[in-house]
């Protein structure tokens, strides 16, 4: 399993790369750091900060994962995985993987920016790469019921606006316990708590025990409806 | 057998109609068996199910003599499947499309360079395959398919977008890996290549099999034992028919041969594509 994984993973970071999928994030990079450089001050920058690491993984995560889906799709390329040895699961964890990568890169680049090169980054790592594959899983999810990506677009703008609805508990704009329920609530709020100068280790690592769990059971719940649509056979040439 | 269908039938989630109804055929290890039927016949539900793509099927496949619903990866392991559509990443090489595709088994597989080769394409060439022709695109899936050294490889329009040159070739690599002991499973339209291929058809009409044969042996029962002989006779070209089960018939087209300037001689049996017609009452290309 390990070995088709670590193929299929290498397989997706080569064809986002050639598909110029860290050109696109890089670019977002570079503008979300510009931004916070020079539009705003270094207290506002900070305060902010959050917010915008939320949105790389929230936003851009999910739309690189089903952006991969739709050219996989297109061109057919999905059908010859599902006739080698590779399961439908080490597929997805594949893609998502690949994703979260690129997205973990650019929050890290981000928080340098702002923050300087902080001990904090060390929490900051495994829980934005958390974060963004849960929002992968998301977004392979969403993929699911819409057949091309401009109606992906519009399906999922309601579907990310509540993704990160916990942002609105960090900025006090509603209690924590009325967005508690969302599965990336856990995320966002340790996210702005690596940001806000970090919690209590015990506290921090209770976040990452959190993390893992919610995407293992989301990998097996997203695992389930895949295999399920892909028995319905309009996904294969 | 290596591969045995017995009462299959499926229909997709959620449509009312069954699109495959109590199919039952076998194949034989180192066979070619062509699945031949129109568009919409059920071919390719046919060749999903048996790739495992599909699921929820009624009656019982067995392929390599176990319940294919029991199988695991081992299954995958030992197929090849060549799709009618270029279905490749087109940003990366040749090499690396089938270099990606073989780490996903744990059998030995074929080195790409070698598969390339034999399908005459370059296997040194950098390019993404998104610069191919389709023709070299299509012998790429070929190559991809054949990774593995499948034991049941399964083909559909083999030969589609290629000059008679490299068709011929195609052919001649599946009769060879059949030879080899492979088992092929071949869906097509092209009556020519499951003719001079296919060691048996099916013919599919509606999700129903009509018939299965070797194409010869359906030729033959479809075929009218008649001669067809043009002659000339000073400018003129004459043409005349014989039924070779008339005595009389026969000793005439005899004395034709003796005495006439014979141009040409033609037996009258039909094309597979005439069975088909006749048995299905349907034409393949509609």
């Amino acid at each position: 399993m390990m070995r088709r994984l670590v193929a299929a993973t290498h397989l997706v970071l080569l064809v986002q790369a050639r598909g110029y999928f860290p050109h696109a994030f890089g670019l977002y990079v570079v503008m979300v750091v510009g931004a916070l450089l020079l539009l705003f001050s270094a207290e506002v920058a900070r305060l902010v900060l959050p917010a915008f690491l939320v949105t790389e993984p929230g936003m851009l995560g999910v739309m690189a994962v089903a952006a991969h889906r739709y050219l996989e799709l297109g061109s057919g390329s999905v059908s010859a995985l599902h006739v080698s040895p590779l399961r439908p699961g080490e597929y997805l964890v594949a893609l998502v993987l690949g994703s979260a990568v690129l997205a973990t890169l650019g929050g890290a680049v981000t928080f340098v920016a702002v923050l300087g090169l902080d001990a904090r980054l060390a929490w900051l790592i495994p829980v934005i790469f958390l974060f963004a594959v849960l929002s992968g899983l998301l977004g392979f999810a969403l993929s699911l019921r819409y057949r091309d990506f401009p109606r992906f677009i519009l399906g999922m703008i309601p579907a990310v606006l509540l993704w990160q609805a916990p942002l609105l508990a960090v900025y006090d704009v509603v209690p924590t316990g009325l967005v508690a329920w969302i599965p990336s609530a856990p995320g966002i709020l340790a996210l702005a708590s690596v940001c806000g100068g970090g919690g209590a280790p015990a506290a921090m690592m209770g976040w990452v025990v959190a993390g893992v769990g919610l995407t293992a059971v989301g990998v097996v719940v997203v695992q389930r409806i895949y295999q399920r649509h892909l028995h319905s056979g309009w996904e294969l040439a | 057998m290596i591969v045995s269908v017995q009462k299959l039938g499926y229909s997709y989630p959620g449509a009312g109609e069954p699109v495959l109804h109590d199919l039952d055929f076998e194949i034989a290890e180192g066979e070619v068996f062509g699945f031949l039927g129109p568009n919409g016949s059920g071919k390719s539900t046919t060749q999903k199910l048996l790739t495992r793509i599909l699921r929820g099927y009624e009656g019982r496949i067995s392929v390599f003599g176990a319940d294919l619903a029991a199988q695991d990866v081992a299954y995958h392991e030992q197929i090849g499947v060549c799709f009618e559509i270029p279905n490749l990443y087109e940003k990366l090489s040749a090499k690396e499309n089938l270099d990606f595709y073989r780490r996903f088994y744990g059998v030995d597989c074929d080195p790409p360079e070698g598969l390339l080769e034999q399908l005459h394409l370059p296997a040194g060439d950098r390019r993404p395959v998104g610069h191919y022709s389709k023709g070299m695109k299509m012998r790429v899936v070929l190559a991809r398919s054949l990774v593995n050294r499948p034991r049941l490889w399964f083909l559909d329009e083999p030969t589609s977008g290629q000059d008679p040159e490299h068709a011929v070739r195609i052919r001649d690599l599946v009769r060879a890996r059949a030879d080899a002991g492979a088992t092929v499973f071949l869906t097509t339209h092209d009556m020519h290549l499951a003719d001079t291929l296919c060691d048996r058809v099916g013919f599919l009409v509606d999700g129903r099999i009509a018939r299965v044969g070797s194409p010869r042996e359906l030729k033959l029962e479809h075929a009218r034992r008649t001669v067809r002989v043009e002659l000339r006779r000073g400018e003129a070209l004459e043409a005349r028919s014989f039924e070779l089960d008339d005595p009389a018939s026969k000793s005439a087209f005899v004395e034709l041969v003796r005495g006439e300037r014979v141009e040409t001689i033609h037996t009258q049996e039909p094309s597979l594509e005439d069975v088909f017609l006749q048995v299905t009452g349907r034409r393949l290309l509609a």
